[in-house]
C-alpha cells in the first residue's frame, strides 16, 4: 500500500480553490433568502409584520448570535492547534445551533396565532423560518461531521479547511438571520 | 528561537479570541439598539435594516474572514 501525502504546500493551494468554491455557493444561495425577503416587504410592505412573539424572536437571535462566537472560538481554536478547546467550542456552538432550532420550530411555531395556510403573512413566516431552520440543520450536521473528525484528530493547525469551511457556512446562516430577524419581528405594526 | 516564535503564536491567538470578544459585544449592542427602535418606531425600517447591514458587515469581515478571499498564500 502507497501513501500520498499532500505537501503543505499544495493543500494550501487547494485550500485557496475550496474557499472560492464556498463563497460562490454562499453567493448562489443568498440570492434565493434574497428573494424571500423580497417578497416579505413587496406582500406585507414596510407597514406590516407577521404577529410573532416578540421575547422568542428576541432569545433565539442572542442564541444564534452567541453560537457565532463560540463559532468564531472553535475556528481560532483549529488554527492555533488547541484541539480541546477546538472541541469545546464546537460542542457549545452545536448545542446552542439546536436550542436556536427549538425555539423557532418547537416553539416559535407552536405559539404563532397562525399557520402555514392563513394568508400571505402565513406563508411568509413559515416559508422564511422554515426555510433558514433547514439551513441551520445542516449547519449542526456539518458541525457534528468536524467534531467527530476533530475527536479522532484528524485537524491539525496547518491542515483545517472543513473547519474553516463549517464556521463560514455557520457565520453565513447567522447573517441571513441578521436581515430575517428585523424583518419578521421588528419592522411594521403585528397582523394576523 | 523556538520559544519566542511560541510566544508570537500565543500573541497571536489572544488577539484573536480579543477581537472574537469585541465583535461580540458590537452585535450585541446593535441587536439590542435594533430591538429598541422597533419597539418603540417600528416605522423607522431604514434604520432597522441599517443595523442589520452593519451587523452583517462586522461578521463578515471578522467572523467570515472574507479578506483571506484576497489574500496571497504567503499572506495566509
Amino acid at each position: 500500500m502507497t501513501t500520498h501525502t499532500v505537501s503543505l504546500t499544495d493543500y494550501r493551494r487547494k485550500t485557496s480553490i475550496n474557499r472560492l468554491g464556498l463563497w460562490l455557493f454562499i453567493l448562489s444561495d443568498m440570492f434565493v433568502f434574497l428573494g424571500l425577503l423580497v417578497a416579505r416587504f413587496y406582500l406585507l410592505g414596510f407597514q406590516s409584520r407577521p404577529e410573532a412573539s416578540q421575547i422568542v424572536g428576541l432569545i433565539v437571535t442572542a442564541v444564534l448570535l452567541a453560537s457565532s462566537f463560540f463559532m468564531n472560538r472553535a475556528e481560532i481554536a483549529a488554527e492555533f492547534g488547541d484541539q480541546k478547546a477546538f472541541l469545546r467550542s464546537t460542542l457549545i456552538t452545536m448545542l446552542l445551533g439546536i436550542l436556536f432550532l427549538i425555539g423557532v420550530v418547537g416553539v416559535e411555531w407552536q405559539i404563532a396565532p397562525f399557520g402555514p395556510a392563513d394568508g400571505t403573512v402565513g406563508s411568509l413566516f413559515y416559508a422564511m423560518t422554515g426555510f433558514h431552520a433547514f439551513h441551520v440543520l445542516t449547519g449542526v450536521i456539518f458541525l457534528f461531521i468536524i467534531y467527530r473528525n476533530g475527536r479522532k484528530g484528524l485537524y491539525s493547525a496547518e491542515r483545517h479547511w472543513p473547519v474553516e469551511a463549517a464556521a463560514v457556512y455557520w457565520h453565513f446562516v447567522d447573517v441571513v438571520w441578521m436581515f430575517f430577524y428585523p424583518a419578521l419581528y421588528l419592522i411594521g405594526a403585528a397582523i394576523l | 528561537m523556538e520559544a519566542k516564535t511560541d510566544e508570537i503564536m500565543e500573541a497571536k491567538k489572544k488577539d484573536a479570541y480579543r477581537k472574537g470578544v469585541a465583535v461580540i459585544v458590537l452585535l450585541a449592542f446593535l441587536t439590542i439598539s435594533e430591538y429598541w427602535i422597533g419597539a418603540v418606531a417600528y416605522y423607522w425600517w431604514a434604520a432597522i435594516m441599517g443595523i442589520a447591514i452593519l451587523k452583517a458587515f462586522f461578521v463578515v469581515r471578522d467572523y467570515m474572514h472574507i479578506g483571506r478571499l484576497f489574500a496571497s498564500d504567503e499572506e495566509l
